[in-house]
């Protein structure tokens, strides 16, 4: 079964962009480890007669003409962003590179 | 206040017997009295509501409106342009829309007029509304009980009289679990049948828009309104929308119900049993025929679905990063500011994202996420061979009534657990409705009838039979 440190915990946060406390860390460590051990159950399953992924649809994809259409307006769009500068029309993030 | 339907609703106003105007006006004050600890509404849509009311007065044929002046709440993950909407969030407590979702924009287009968003799991993300930014709603039956999950709210609001009708979203029973603790109706409409645009994403290959209704016929109105194929969604679907109005005039002479005994073997409540037998007694009364059947891997349902639905929102809350929308909290770096804004999801949020990155990355990707799509794929050939053999499918909508809060909180698995019967429609992609069926010590119990593809006349057909013939015919919870 699989087995489940703080350090897994804390590689899945970092991986997934997750910043959490210690306390936290402690309890998902338990949790993660139960959920696991839950799913682990479908490892069971005889699936030896299927060689593709399931969908939940069947349709057959759908062509459509390519046509020009309006879209949301800029302005109202980086007014939903907490940083944008809606006069120069750009989402703003902290510096990316150094120097 | 005498209760009214959606549908009775719209009758007295296209009559003229009432004013659109005066039926939002009542319906925004019991949106304002509604109790506090049942925590149902998280916004009133005052303005737009009445906005809209009014328009309704100057329409040029008010009577072919098909929801002429229904009050409506709707979930809080669903997109109303001008109108905050967190999917019960703190990372997008500032969020306003600048857009609605496609189901806003027929539904108003019907007539129908928005007066309020409702709780519910940070994005729909649980089965009891206590993992909400805004605190757990309460049950209407019992006030120390969960009103179910995710789309709490919106159940609560049909349950306590506020409106005749109410959205919410399903990824694994989110609606109809929260419908059958709170003595609603409930629907689950087949995987394509309703455009998702507008919805904020949490598992794309499962979630769906559905109903809750007072009444069948209600409901049925409702997802008519919504039905129908939308190109801003890919996956809706271009098949035509039956008359499902028409459907609950039916009857069920000779309709094959299929019961999965073996399914509902263990974990049943006695009182939920009996319940769930005396509504087939009911149905074979009026000339339906029950046969056994098997859906020998429905059993995997749960964990399954644990697994397709993490990975899946895992991948789709990467967007919530502090950049488009919603709120930031700054760091030293990009990498810095993306950890400490998304440190502010919910730990049931936290919980799914870290085991869907886990379920998805490379080892573990085959043992779980492609053994889990394996697994779906039997689940929906198990319910292609027992729709050979039957119309519907019946099963109690949860194994217990309504838990206590506090009590799953900190046991995932066991949280989970609560959406057994449930989760294979979304699995399968198939429609599925629950319908109030008694009370269980006071509690309310939900018969869940389960169809084909787009088989959702033929469910609102066996679940208004049903519904005429129940004995209890009114469902109103002591609170609200």
């Amino acid at each position: 079964m699989p087995t489940f440190t703080r350090d897994d915990v804390q590689r899945l946060a970092s991986l997934a962009r997750l910043e959490l406390s210690t306390e936290e860390t402690a309890v998902f460590t338990r949790q993660l480890a139960d959920v696991l051990e839950f799913v682990r159950q479908i490892q069971a399953v005889d699936t030896t007669s299927l060689d593709v992924p399931a969908s939940a649809v069947a349709s057959a994809a759908t062509l459509r003409e390519d046509r020009v259409l309006s879209s949301l307006e800029r302005a109202e769009v980086l007014a939903a962003s907490p940083a944008a500068d809606p006069a120069v029309g750009l989402f703003k993030v902290p510096r990316v590179l150094n120097g | 206040m005498t209760r009214r339907g959606a549908l009775e609703l719209r009758d007295l106003i296209a009559r003229g017997d009432r004013s659109a105007e005066a039926v939002c006006d009542d319906a925004l004050e019991r949106v304002r009295r509604s109790p506090a600890p049942l925590n149902a509404f998280v916004a009133i849509a005052d303005e737009r509501a009445r906005a809209a009311a009014s328009a309704l007065q100057s329409h040029p044929d008010p009577a072919s409106l098909p929801l002429l002046g229904v009050p409506i709440a709707v979930k809080d993950n669903l997109c109303t342009r001008g109108i905050r909407t967190t999917a019960g969030s703190r990372v997008l407590e500032h969020y306003v829309p600048p857009y609605d979702a496609a189901v806003i924009e027929r539904l108003e287009s019907a007539g129908a007029v928005i007066v309020a968003k409702t709780n519910c799991d940070e994005f729909a993300m649980g089965s009891s509304t206590e993992h909400s930014a805004f605190g757990p709603a309460r049950n209407p039956w019992d006030l120390e009980r969960t009103a179910g999950g995710s789309s709490g709210g919106s159940a609560i609001a049909v349950a306590t009289g506020v409106v005749p009708l109410a959205l919410g979203s399903e990824t694994g029973g989110s609606v109809r679990q929260p419908a059958a603790l709170c003595g609603v109706v409930g629907v689950k409409p087949t995987y394509g049948r309703i455009s998702r645009y507008g919805l904020i994403a949490f598992a794309s290959s499962l979630d769906q828009v559905g109903v809750f209704g007072a009444t069948v016929k209600d409901a049925a109105a409702c997802l008519g309104v919504l039905a129908g194929p939308d190109p801003r969604d890919a996956t809706s679907a271009r098949v035509a929308v039956d008359d499902y109005v028409g459907a609950t005039e039916q009857d069920v002479r000779g309709l094959r119900i299929g019961v999965p005994r073996a399914l509902m073997a263990d974990g049943v409540d006695a009182g939920v049993r009996r319940a769930f037998d005396a509504s087939l007694d009911a149905l074979r009364a009026q000339g339906a025929i029950l046969e056994d059947i098997e859906l020998p891997h429905s059993r995997y349902g749960t964990a399954t679905y644990a697994v397709v639905v993490m990975a899946e929102a895992s991948s789709n809350l990467g967007r919530f990063d502090g950049v488009r929308y919603g709120s930031r909290v700054d760091g030293d770096s990009l990498a810095d500011m993306y950890a400490r804004t998304r440190a502010r999801f919910g730990d049931e949020v936290k919980r799914r994202i870290m085991i869907g990155t886990y379920v998805l990355s490379a080892g573990y990707y085959e043992a779980y996420y492609r053994k889990a799509q394996q697994v779906r794929r039997l689940i929906r050939q198990d319910f292609d061979r027992a729709f050979e053999q039957v119309d519907v499918i019946a099963t109690p909508t949860t194994p217990t009534t309504a838990f206590k809060l506090g009590e799953r909180l900190q046991d995932p698995v066991q949280m989970y657990l609560a959406d057994v019967f449930t989760v294979s429609a979304n699995l399968a992609g198939i429609p599925a409705i629950s319908v109030p069926c008694g009370l269980v010590e006071g509690l309310p119990a939900g018969l869940q009838l389960t169809g084909r593809q787009f088989g959702e006349a033929t469910l609102f057909r066996a679940a208004a039979v049903y519904e005429r013939v129940r004995p209890l015919k009114v469902f109103e919870p002591p609170t609200g």
